[in-house]
């Protein structure tokens, strides 16, 4: 009796372990069953109105939603604010979750196919919305579904932005209506530009002076002092700038650093063309020279892949001489130097004809989880927090009275006691780069150069041939993710001068970018394109 | 001693072979208790483990978050193609298995060096702060240790540079020359763990009877003598077993401190580029599951044959001291 006791025992741990082990396994399956469900019933069904034309409201519902970047210390009353008006409006409350910067290469593709409780999402097309949409984890929308559930934004957007968004023929991610009006800007100081005599440069390659000046006269600041993520490319990208309309990123990748396929964004032919191909071979070899000789002179900092500040947060604190931005992310910069006297000059980086492309509308959105449970109400109020005024200042501003407040000639300002340093929600900050941006007031602390330069960028920016393609790169992801790595090795270091030839350099590139595969993606590029272009007719 | 284990071996097969389904649950009856406190580890490593190990599929799926880890489409071994058309498996492969055999070697020794000072300190309080002050890098970051890092190093403001200068003397370009990395890493890595090692190699020498010391003593014994016949040789068991443990670890290379320290030097790449930092660069921007888990898979694979390898050799040199 005791013996069998004993063994039992030991067969009910046995048992237990064994239970432990099917209960994970089943647990999974159990997951993934009630997950496929919700996203295969709404993906066909049709939305579920009541009689008057009106959706159904009447259960209350949580919509739970990630954006990225870091929650504002004023995000809680904001949320409560949001939440309020929202039960009032549609009967629903939002949960706002934030995806870090750093981790978004990480946690963003988890979150998405995790399954977990989430029912909108930040979508770009520079964070992963092609590669996420080829994996199944957005909702595909229908434009009966917009027209239905978001009224507001269905009448304000251009149709176009739903043909920019779709992949493999279906939209996934619902665009904002007013995509960036921004170019990139080269911010300079006054100063230094009175001593050496330079008045209004427009070129990069016309402020060599500048740089020797401050070599010469500012020990502390380095010219060109650039980071390893937003700079690194940016001084090469401006000197290729110079010769022909250069969209920043190579086709394929839509990555700055990146290297692959091209394209002038001003050829209406929209031919492409690779690294070796005229005019971008002549134009990189010309702007890898004068890096080169700047970095030998020592005008680039010897080490930008380990410095993690821009030069534009440490520009207005003499540590750089040139700040590289884009007209938008600026302006909290100029404001900063105003403050400690320093006077800027603003240099738009432009193609020769005296040009930016426009931004594609996928440059912010917001896409519907596929494994979420109540989608259309997620997309009344995204409509609501996209496009109604009171919502998007909420969303954008935070409170009136107590982050922002308007002055008596219609602008927008900071309240009584409150600056910049010690706002709990500064503007931009939340992560809700979708909203509607027309509805925006000017700043009140905006510098005259900036108000300067926000009224000439209407004119700067032009479509691009290519606007609002977006290359599907799944068939090619192997290729993309080797081009990806020679890049790293062999690229970024001729985009910052540190080279010994750079002749020799250039065709080690050209040399790997081939082993990569450059051919095979070429040939996807110019597929996808042609079809692109065929469809704009 | 060789003979007897043979004769005690074949002894017991025989009846083990007769019975060999109730043997099983024989041997867990009369060792029911050893068995309940295995449970827990057991459970553990089945859960963390074992259970995880399904997700070897991604490596051969086109995963799809419809699909799932069961119903994605498989593509054979298409997720595997980019890593060795990369051209850079081969570097790749080579330099974590060699960066690691250089810090284990190199944390062992620093490891049983520390351990054997220490434990010859006379003086309490120094003994103490001595080891605390080596513990406490255990505990930085890499990602702080790599903003400091870049503060010495520097070209431009470097303290060491800076000191250089001082001195009139040329300063140093470290981050675009791969020659100071192979000194700088391992240095970096014993910096941050030798504090953990030597900790586990004080214990074994706390372990060691304090009479075989007496009794060389008395025989006349000088305190180097005491420390290479009896405290290294009777750390040799314990330093085994953690090399072999360690072992287990050499393909995944230590992915923070080359991520933190290198980044995305392509100057420095090919000479300090491991698997786990080149998955990283080509994969973030592509977000691709089913081409990182391939290169998960490779790692384990390999890992699998160093360890066999390693441990025959041990089991063939040593039978006692092998893993298993």
């Amino acid at each position: 009796m005791k013996a069998f006791r004993k063994s039992s025992l030991s067969v009910l741990v046995l048992v237990v372990m064994f239970v432990l082990v099917l209960a994970a396994c089943s647990g999974n399956n159990a997951k993934d069953t009630s997950s496929n469900t919700p996203a295969s019933t709404n993906g066909s069904t049709e939305p579920a109105l009541t009689d008057e034309g009106k959706p159904d409201n009447s259960k209350e519902v949580k919509i739970v939603g990630y954006v990225l970047g870091e929650a504002p210390k004023g995000m809680p009353d904001v949320l409560a604010a949001l939440n309020e008006k929202l039960k009032k409006d549609i009967n629903a409350t939002v949960e706002l979750n934030y995806i870090g910067w750093g981790d978004v290469g990480s946690k963003y593709p988890l979150v998405l196919a995790s399954g977990q409780d989430v029912d909108f999402v930040f979508a770009a097309d520079w964070n992963f919305y092609v590669s996420e949409a080829n994996k199944g984890s957005f909702l595909p929308l229908e434009e009966n579904m917009l027209k239905s559930f978001m009224p507001k934004y269905y009448a304000k957007q251009d149709p176009a932005a739903y043909k920019a968004a779709e992949v493999n023929g279906k939209q996934y991610m619902i665009p904002t209506t007013t995509p960036d009006r921004k170019v990139g800007v080269v911010v300079l100081r006054q100063d230094i530009l009175d001593q050496v005599g330079l008045t209004n440069p427009t070129k990069m390659s016309e402020l060599e002076p500048y740089f020797a000046a401050i070599k010469k006269d500012y020990p502390d600041m380095t010219p060109l002092n650039l980071d390893s993520q937003y700079d690194l490319p940016a001084p090469f990208g401006a000197l290729v700038q110079e010769k022909f309309a250069y969209p920043g990123a190579p086709h394929d990748s839509g990555d700055p650093s990146g290297v692959g396929v091209y394209t002038d964004q001003e050829d209406a032919s929209g031919k492409i063309l690779s690294i070796t191909d005229e005019p971008i071979q002549g134009s990189f070899k010309y702007a890898a020279e004068t890096m080169k000789k700047w970095y030998d002179a020592g005008y680039v900092n010897k080490n930008p892949y380990s410095n993690k500040i821009r030069s534009k947060d440490n520009f207005c604190e003499g540590k750089s001489g040139v700040a590289f931005a884009n007209s938008i992310d600026v302006q909290s910069m100029l404001a900063s130097c105003q403050d400690k006297g320093i006077e800027t000059y603003i240099m738009p980086v432009l193609s020769p004809s005296g040009h930016a492309p426009s931004n594609s509308w996928l440059n912010n959105g917001v896409a519907i989880a596929a494994n979420s449970k109540n989608p259309d109400r997620a997309l009344q109020a995204l409509d609501l927090i996209m496009q109604d005024e009171s919502y998007v200042y909420l969303m954008y501003y935070g409170i009136e009275g107590k982050n922002y407040a308007i002055t008596a000639d219609d602008k927008l300002t900071l309240p009584e006691g409150v600056t910049s340093e010690n706002n709990s929600y500064p503007a931009d900050a939340a992560g809700f780069w979708f909203v509607d941006k027309d509805l925006f007031k000017p700043n009140a602390d905006w510098t005259d150069a900036y108000v300067e330069l926000n009224k000439q960028i209407k004119d700067y920016l032009l479509p691009a041939t290519y606007l609002g393609f977006t290359f599907n790169s799944e068939s090619v992801k192997s290729e993309i993710a080797n081009l990806k790595n020679v890049s790293s090795q062999y690229f970024l270091p001729i985009a910052i001068g540190a080279v010994k030839d750079v002749n020799q350099s250039f065709d080690t590139l050209v040399s790997k970018m081939n082993a990569a595969g450059i051919d095979k993606v070429k040939n996807e590029v110019e597929t996808q394109a042609a079809a692109f272009l065929a469809n704009k007719g | 001693m060789k003979l007897n284990t043979n004769v005690q071996k074949g002894d017991l097969t025989k009846p083990l072979q007769k019975k060999k389904t109730w043997g099983l649950i024989k041997d867990l009856s009369t060792n029911r208790v050893l068995y309940l406190m295995f449970a827990p580890i057991a459970i553990y490593f089945i859960v963390f483990s074992y259970i995880p190990m399904t997700g070897i599929v991604m490596a051969f799926q086109s995963y799809t978050v419809k699909g799932g880890l069961f119903s994605s489409p498989w593509v054979g071994l298409d997720n595997f193609q980019y890593f060795f058309n990369s051209g850079k498996a081969w570097i790749v492969t080579r330099n974590t298995i060699v960066y690691n055999i250089i810090f284990l070697g190199c944390y062992t020794l620093f490891s049983i060096a520390a351990a054997v000072f220490i434990s010859e300190i006379q003086k309490k309080w120094y003994k103490k702060l001595s080891q605390t002050l080596m513990f406490l890098p255990y505990f930085i970051s890499w990602v702080t240790v790599s903003a400091f890092v870049y503060n010495f190093l520097n070209y431009e403001y470097g303290i060491v540079n800076k000191i250089l200068e001082h001195f009139h003397m040329e300063a140093l370009d470290i981050y675009s020359n791969s020659g100071y990395w192979y000194v700088i890493l391992p240095f970096m890595y014993v910096w941050k763990w030798v504090g953990y090692g030597s900790v586990l190699y004080l214990a074994a020498i706390v372990g060691i009877d304090q009479e075989i010391y007496e009794a060389a003593t008395i025989d006349g014994a000088t305190r180097f003598q005491k420390i290479t016949r009896i405290t290294l040789p009777l750390l040799k068991p314990t330093m085994v077993i953690l090399l072999l443990l360690g072992l287990g670890r050499i393909m995944r290379g230590e992915f923070d401190m080359f991520y933190q320290l290198i980044g995305n030097n392509g100057l420095l790449m090919d000479a300090t580029d491991i698997i786990d930092t080149l998955a990283f660069r080509s994969l973030m921007g592509t977000a691709d599951f089913g081409m990182a888990s391939s290169v998960g898979l490779y790692q384990s694979v390999l890992t699998l044959i160093i360890i066999l390898t390693a441990n025959w050799l041990v089991r063939k040199y040593d039978r006692d001291q092998a893993l298993f």
